[in-house]
């Protein structure tokens, strides 16, 4: 019996897998742990809050942990090697930063609320930090964004409005029929966060940057 | 669109990072142009044919034929 050996980029994927895999598992319980009526949210919406912050957070952990050790970050990230991790090095930390801060304030807010586990000032003040953060940060790497980025960036926000858009409508209507609950605050920012996701993936994903480099 | 920029860039004896340096963009882009992912500007599709010193036709295959 002879086994196909595998080359240099099936390693790479299989050891990103994995490696994305037990680094979200492990992330996702210790913030279970740390937190321990997050299993508890006070309704779906606010469910559906927590698991796009940790998507976010964990995805942020990740690629900054990538940037602070060039190293593994060139077998763990999607680049060619040092190098090319070193030239992306200033989008990636903005990236990183602002997927920490935005995952972790979305996670706050869910928990927050009259009867809340986190006080509603240090989940207001959180989000408040993180938005403003972020757009910073966006403003300041569209500057550095070339035309592919900025392209891509463009198409994202196209895709989420066209998921997002027909998402909030369908929920709307199936709210308003009695075929689906109300339609709650917190469920609608899970539903604009998680199409932003989505939606970056899959503009990225046409312009071939999800393939192994 | 189909292009010969792989090609090239390899005869010229670049790698993706050093022609993106040269162009001003990311290597991503260089990458995303050879794999027909990304059609490059205009701007961007006139320095890569200044730089190989060739016409933009020879580097980007359009296939498009008026119509008679």
């Amino acid at each position: 019996m002879s086994s196909t050996p595998i080359g240099p980029n099936k390693r790479k994927i299989v050891l990103q897998l994995a490696a994305g895999g037990l680094f979200g598992f492990v992330s996702a319980m210790a913030v279970t742990r740390a937190l321990p009526h997050l299993d508890q949210p006070t309704s779906p919406g606010a469910a559906a809050l927590i698991a796009i912050g940790l998507i976010y957070a964990i995805m942020g952990l990740f690629v900054g942990l990538g940037v602070a050790f060039p190293g593994l970050g060139a077998r763990l990230l999607n680049v060619v090697d040092r190098d090319d991790l070193a030239d992306q090095r200033a989008i990636l930390t903005g990236s990183a930063v602002s997927c920490i801060s935005l995952g972790l304030a979305l996670i706050l807010l869910a928990l927050a609320g009259p009867e809340g586990q986190v006080s509603n000032v240090l989940a207001i003040g959180t989000l408040a930090f993180a938005l403003i953060l972020t757009t910073a940060i966006t403003v300041l790497q569209w500057r550095r964004y070339d035309e592919l980025m900025r392209g891509i960036s463009l198409e994202a926000s196209a895709f989420m409005a066209g998921i997002a858009f027909p998402a909030i409508v369908l929920w709307a209507a199936f709210s308003q029929t009695g075929l689906a609950g109300p339609i709650d605050p917190l469920g609608l920012v899970a539903v604009l966060a998680g199409a932003m996701l989505v939606a970056t993936f899959i503009a990225a994903g046409r312009r071939g940057l999800l393939l192994p480099q | 669109m189909e292009n010969r920029l792989k090609e090239l860039r390899e005869a010229a004896g670049y790698s993706q990072g050093e022609l993106a340096r040269r162009l001003g963009v990311s290597r991503q882009t260089i990458n995303a142009v050879e794999t027909d992912k990304y059609d490059p500007s205009l701007p961007l599709a006139l320095r890569l044919a200044r730089l190989f010193g060739v016409a933009v036709p020879d580097i980007f295959i359009d296939q498009w034929e008026p119509e008679a």
